[in-house]
């Protein structure tokens, strides 16, 4: 890992790292890598993936049940006016 | 299409909105046009602590899309975060399905031309942005959740025509299916398309771009030409295309780069945690099969081989399934059911009752004449009860009142008269009372034959069987020679 590397990592997940930051993280996270390739080493051949919690989907019907307190949303919201939530000028 | 040496590969990715009453991952409501922000909630807004519950009717719908299309269906399908940061992406990922879609290699028949489909995975739409004042951006989370089916081609078109051609064979399977309402001026379907030139006869795809921004099929169309000229050029000139998006710009009919940071695409996907695999049953999947209704393709190969009809014809009743299924009905109802009446009927559909509706800027709707009372009138003129003119004005009048065609020729007495004495003593009052016309007739003027024919219709209200009045009049004029 180097800090190129986490310039991109940062960038993509938006996130501001210091200088001080940027030099310390490429160590701490090249470990991390270094135990997941030790547990890459392990034979799972024959065993399923189970990525996700077990089980099958649970599916609901398909019947409107709205929510129905919309100010407990849009109350967060830094901007809303007019129905919108207003966010700093998008370019397209 | 090829010029300048070069072949076309386009690849097209079509999402469509399917038609549920709730949305993908939530129960608000998924409604078109509805108020800013009025069908939300804390999980569709990206609330912390809150668990996305998959609706089964939008799965239901998913494979059905994908069985129509000829697709397989993976028993098991996993769903995706697809990580990006935009404002209309409350929770800064969007479900959707990756590595294993629930649908897999189907096709679409074009004619003779099979284009395959490599897959197609369910997802849900982000929300709506507004760029209406100077210094921000409106967003409006009520379409954010609703499901959506993203279908994806094989890069196999070779013309922006196909690739229209593509798209109106999608939508009606669609359409037929109850799938989705595919209105792209609605965005209920919307299609970003790939496209590459290469080297006439070589393996190798070229360098390709992807156009986004196209609201109706002829924009498709008209972006696709645009860019494939444009790409010509470049390369026509020695240059190079750069991978990259490109919008269509209706107004100036041209493309241009989409240089925003978004196009350094890493999504990073991973299997959403919150959603265990989706397991779909071999029986569930047969039932889904069997509410498939006949496809338009089948359709119209059953309308141009068993009846007879033109390709044309068979065209225009399979555009819309309520068209065709109206057809079938009157077609069932009809008495004599020889080809040639058959084509009177679909005629009658095609000309007369389309013809109407679309004047009247409506879609097709049968409750103003009902498939038996349309089979009704069809079976009169086939019969000669009627003629095809007196079938005109009947046919006004049911479509404006809604009554049978019997019931408009019995309040009338607008019958066809087909008795040749009754015929006989009107073509000879209408002998007396022109004679100068029957001499010019005399003299050989054949033209003003029709003048004499249409007094005969005057006088009987246009009932009286026009050929039979021709040639009753000829024999009468013969004799006084
Ligand atoms: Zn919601």
């Amino acid at each position: 890992m180097d800090i190129t590397q986490i310039e991109k990592i940062a960038e993509l997940a938006r996130l501001h790292l210091t200088e001080k930051e940027k030099k310390e993280i490429p160590e701490k996270l090249t470990e991390i890598l270094e135990y997941i390739d030790q547990l890459k080493e392990l034979d799972t051949s024959g065993v399923p993936a189970e990525l996700e919690q077990s089980g099958n989907l649970r599916l609901a019907e398909d019947i409107v049940d709205e929510f129905g307190k919309i100010e407990a949303l849009t109350g967060n919201a830094p901007d809303f006016g007019d129905g919108f939530f207003r966010v700093k000028k998008i370019i397209e | 299409m090829n010029s300048g040496g070069y072949e076309t590969v386009i690849g097209l990715e079509v999402h469509v909105h399917l038609k549920t009453q709730t949305k993908m991952f939530c129960r608000c409501r998924n409604l078109f046009g509805a108020q800013p922000n009025t069908h939300v909630c804390p999980v569709c807004t990206g609330q912390p602590g809150v668990l996305p519950v998959a609706n089964g009717k939008a799965i239901e719908q998913a494979a059905r899309a994908g069985l129509a299309l000829g697709c397989r269906i993976n028993s098991e399908s996993v769903f995706a975060r697809k990580q990006y940061f935009y404002p209309d992406l409350p929770k800064n990922y969007q479900i959707s399905q990756y590595e294993r879609p629930i649908a897999e290699k189907g096709h679409i028949m074009l004619g003779d031309r099979k284009i395959n489909i490599t897959r197609a995975h369910l997802e849900e739409d982000a929300g709506k942005l507004i760029h209406a004042e100077s210094d921000v951006s409106l967003v409006d989370y009520n379409r954010t959740g609703t499901p959506l089916l993203e279908i994806v081609s094989e890069p196999e078109i070779d013309s922006p025509q196909e690739a229209a051609e593509y798209l109106k064979e999608l939508r009606q399977v669609l359409r037929y299916c109850g799938i989705s309402d595919c209105d792209m001026e609605k965005g209920s379907m919307r299609c970003d398309a790939n496209v590459s030139l290469r080297k006439k006869g070589s393996k190798e795809l070229g360098v390709k771009t992807e156009l986004k921004n196209m609201n109706s099929f002829k924009a498709v169309e008209k972006a696709l030409e645009y860019e494939i000229k444009r790409q010509e050029k470049v390369l026509g000139e020695g240059g190079r295309i750069t991978q990259e998006t490109r919008l269509w710009n209706e107004d100036k009919g041209t493309t241009r780069s989409m240089r925003s940071k978004e196009e350094a695409h890493d999504y990073r996907y991973f299997p959403e945690p919150d959603l265990p695999r989706l397991v779909i049953e071999a029986e569930k999947i047969k039932s889904i099969r069997d509410s498939i209704p006949e496809l338009p393709a089948a359709r119209r190969r059953r309308y141009i081989v068993q009846t007879g009809l033109s390709e044309y014809d068979a065209g225009v009743l399979t555009q819309e399934k309520e068209i065709s299924d109206y057809f079938d009905a009157a077609c069932g109802m009809l008495g004599d059911k020889s080809s040639e009446n058959i084509k009177k009927l679909a005629n009658w559909i095609t000309v007369e009752l389309l013809g109407k509706l679309n004047a009247e800027g409506s879609g097709f709707r049968e409750d103003v004449i009902s498939p038996p009372h349309m089979a009704e009138l069809v079976g009169y003129i086939g019969a000669g009860t009627i003629s095809g003119k007196m079938g005109k004005d009947i046919f006004e009048i049911m479509y404006n009142k809604g009554v049978s065609p019997g019931e408009v020729i019995r309040e009338k007495g607008l019958k066809q008269i087909t008795d040749g004495d009754q015929i006989s003593a009107v073509c000879r009052e209408v002998i007396e009372s022109s004679p100068d016309i029957v001499d010019k007739y005399m003299q050989g003027k054949d033209g003003v034959l029709g003048v004499l024919v249409g007094n005969v219709m005057k006088k009987t209200r246009g009932q009286a069987n026009p050929a039979m009045v021709n040639a009753k009049l000829r024999e009468l004029m013969g004799r006084r020679q």
